[in-house]
């Protein structure tokens, strides 16, 4: 009697902590709105030609590379142009295709997809140095100097994230839970949550994933999955032709925010937003169309406009279920 | 062969408006003439594909260095190849690429794709001298080529 009574407890104990305020804040759509705050560059200016990577520091202050203008630039808060470096080339403070860019204390790392490694500026786009990394970088996130996470192009056995120390050495992999077809690619973004958590989506299976340092999965969610994704062959490669979901990104809540990509109603331009445990929650579209977004650890969230001639700041407009407690009105 | 009086009526128009109103002056203040230049004609797809791109800066590069060549660089498309993209963004873009890119060229955008029948297999450079349209080669250009282009410009010129 005493054992099923205790055996009880235990199941309404586990009940209460198990299902909180997650499952709880998630029972009505969130219904998001974004303000935008300012857009800087457009057609009329030389301020950005295209710009393909951003990352934001501590202060607010923006970092994006502009691939057409081969150059690194640096924004202050209010969108005003602070330094910019770079020219075309295969030199030190060179570009071919400047790409992903990841900040870290005093230091700015820059990948660039034609030329293997990464280059390194301090804050006032000073040029410091090359890691040199074997690899393409598609996706970039540096966690502390001896621990740079990048993902490249995945074939059938290779890792979808690798982390290098500073001087290049590989130290991990981490290999999907899932087998890609032979002769399939796939790419990914991913977003370290802490040290020890990783949200991944795969560009083109539309997958999105949480995964601990350790190689397990956490959750996946399938849910924007493309069943059968259309493909072309390009040198024996079946390359998938359309992508379900460009970028993910974590607000200073632990939401997520998956951009969708040309798969999705509104390409390029719906956010979809899931809590901590994966599920979605809710879904809202931005006006221009857009290659990928940024959510600053403030929360303001930056996406492109104009063919990436423009960068958009907004204000996120949460409602009061995807707030702590202390925040909501 | 049909689209080569589309490009003289393309090139006379980019030259008339580049030029501005004509003004009343007399033979003396004229500019200089240029007896040879260049045209270079890319495809909005080889714009969009960075190792293309790779290869036509090799060739411009090396133009971009010849004294005294006008060189005009055409980026052709049409309402498909564009991918939507609105016109005025794709001509912003690619004069800020040029510009960028270091090269001292006319920046021009075919968005009607008049010219798409003379870039079916990739880029192509086109000389012209004294007027006359001479010589095309496709790119990129071999080391050899390249000699014989600058031979053929020297000779020209």
């Amino acid at each position: 009697m005493y054992r099923t009574i205790r055996l009880f407890i235990i199941i309404c104990l586990s009940c209460f902590l198990f299902t909180g305020p997650e499952t709880a804040e998630c029972r009505e759509p969130w219904r998001i709105h974004t303000e935008e705050i300012w857009n800087i560059g457009g057609e009329d200016s030389d301020l950005i030609i295209q710009w393909v990577g951003l990352a934001v520091d501590q202060e607010g202050c923006i970092f994006l590379t502009d691939r057409m203008d081969y150059s690194l630039k640096k924004f202050s808060p209010d969108g005003d142009l602070l330094a910019r470096t770079g020219r075309r080339g295969q030199g030190p403070d060179e570009f071919l295709d400047p790409c992903q860019v990841s900040c870290l204390g005093d230091r700015i790392y820059v990948s660039d997809i034609q030329k293997p490694g990464l280059s390194v500026y301090d804050k006032r786009l000073n040029y410091l140095g090359q890691i040199m990394i074997p690899h393409a970088v598609f996706s970039l996130q540096v966690m502390d100097f001896n621990t740079i996470w990048i993902s490249s192009m995945m074939h059938t056995d290779r890792p979808m994230m690798m982390a290098f120390d500073s001087l290049g050495t590989l130290k991990q992999s981490l290999f999907p839970h899932f087998s890609l077809k032979k002769s399939f690619i796939e790419m990914t973004s991913f977003q370290w949550q802490d040290p020890d958590t990783v949200h991944v989506v795969f560009h083109w299976s539309g997958r999105t994933c949480r995964f601990h340092r350790d190689g397990r999965l956490l959750w996946e969610n399938r849910e924007l999955e493309k069943r059968k994704p259309e493909t072309t062959v390009i040198n024996d490669i079946q390359v998938p032709v359309g992508i379900a979901l460009k970028n993910i990104q974590t607000d200073p809540y632990g939401h997520l925010f998956v951009l969708g990509g040309s798969e999705m109603p509104n390409p390029g331009r719906d956010i979809f937003v899931m809590d901590k445990n994966g599920k979605i929650c809710g879904q809202f579209t931005l006006e221009e169309s857009s290659h990928m977004i940024l959510i600053d650890e403030k929360g303001y969230l930056y996406s492109r406009g104009d063919m990436g001639m423009s960068l958009i700041k907004h204000r996120l407009d949460y409602p009061d279920a995807m707030l702590p407690a202390e925040r909501r009105y | 062969m049909d689209c080569w009086w589309k490009f003289w009526w393309l090139l006379t128009m980019c030259c008339t408006l580049l030029a501005g109103q004509p003004k009343k002056t007399s033979r003396k203040s004229l500019p200089p003439v240029r007896t040879v230049c260049a045209v270079l004609l890319l495809s909005y797809s080889d714009y969009l594909c960075p190792l293309c791109l790779q290869s036509f800066l090799q060739t411009a590069d090396s133009l971009n260095s010849w004294p005294g060549l006008q060189t005009w660089c055409v980026l052709i498309g049409d309402s498909e190849t564009f991918m939507g993209i609105p016109a005025q963004i794709v001509r912003a873009q690619f004069k800020g690429w040029i510009a960028a890119s270091g090269l001292n060229f006319q920046a021009l955008v075919d968005e009607k794709g008049f010219l798409n029948t003379m870039i079916r297999d990739g880029p192509v450079l086109i000389v012209f001298s004294k007027g006359s349209f001479i010589r095309h080669w496709s790119l990129p250009l071999s080391p050899n080529d390249l000699k014989t282009v600058k031979k053929f410009i020297k000779q020209s010129g």
